[in-house]
């Protein structure tokens, strides 16, 4: 069976490198699993949380728009 | 994930099933078992039947029914251990943290289907209870018989359901982060 594939896109690795922050810095400081971060990054979860989204935008200092993306059919 | 069998209900409840189990098949092996010296010896079966009789004479198919009484005490004991077997693995799902899956929604069902045979056999068994009171001359025999069977069977069926939802709810929660 083919897997669903999302079109949504998650820019957590582009945030990430601009700030110079590592996954595990701030899988401490937003009190969320490496894994569960892991899976956010790598475009493998099927939702987030309001206040997921709350906490990474508050370390990141960014916006919800800047941490997910839509890509359009081609 | 939380490590299986800590909580001692699950411990002890999966040990007093299996425990049953045990019981169940060692029953039904020596009800197995019985039928070959009732039919081997079947004069002196039918003689202490006769002996021992409340409301005589021992009918001519004694052996009939006792053959058939041995046969639904196989048939029970063997929808019994089907039905402990997939409650221990119910039990091990909840002790390894993941109930909620399709498998115990399709062994709930299963369960269901067992007690609603078992309570078929009752009550085939009720029907036949002149016969069985006629073949083995006993004014006193009697099959024990109560709609909780049925009520189970619902109740099986309904937790089915519950935990097919409840598996819908657990594959939409896995990919939340």
């Amino acid at each position: 069976m083919a897997e669903d594939v999302s079109r949504i896109t998650v820019k957590l690795d582009d945030l990430l490198h601009a700030r110079r922050m590592t996954l595990t810095e701030l899988a401490e400081r937003v009190e969320i699993t490496l894994a569960n971060l892991s899976i956010l990054k790598t475009g493998k979860a099927k939702a987030i949380r309001f206040s997921t989204l709350e906490a990474i935008c508050r370390e990141l200092g960014c916006q919800p728009g800047d941490l997910l993306g839509f890509r359009a059919d081609d | 994930m939380p490590r299986p069998f800590r909580d001692p209900l699950l411990a002890g409840t999966r040990l007093l099933l299996v425990v049953s189990g045990v019981i169940f098949l060692v029953g039904g092996v020596a009800a197995l078992g019985a039928l070959i010296p009732v039919w081997a010896f079947g004069g002196r079966v039918i003689a202490w039947l006769a002996a021992h009789a409340d409301a005589p004479p021992v009918g001519r198919d004694a052996l009939g029914a006792v053959s058939a009484l041995l046969g639904g005490i196989i048939a029970g004991d063997a929808l019994t251990i089907q039905f402990l077997r997939n409650l221990v693995a119910i039990i091990d799902t909840v002790g390894q943290g993941s109930p909620f899956i399709s498998a115990n929604a399709k062994r709930l069902r299963e369960m269901g289907w067992l007690v609603l045979a078992m309570q078929a056999m009752l009550v085939a068994a009720l029907f036949l209870t002149p016969w069985f009171r006629q073949a083995l001359g006993s004014r006193h025999f009697f099959i024990p018989f109560s709609l909780a069977g049925l009520i189970t069977a619902l109740l099986l069926f309904i937790l089915a359901r519950v935990f097919e939802q409840g598996t819908r709810l657990a594959e939409d929660v896995e990919g939340t982060v």
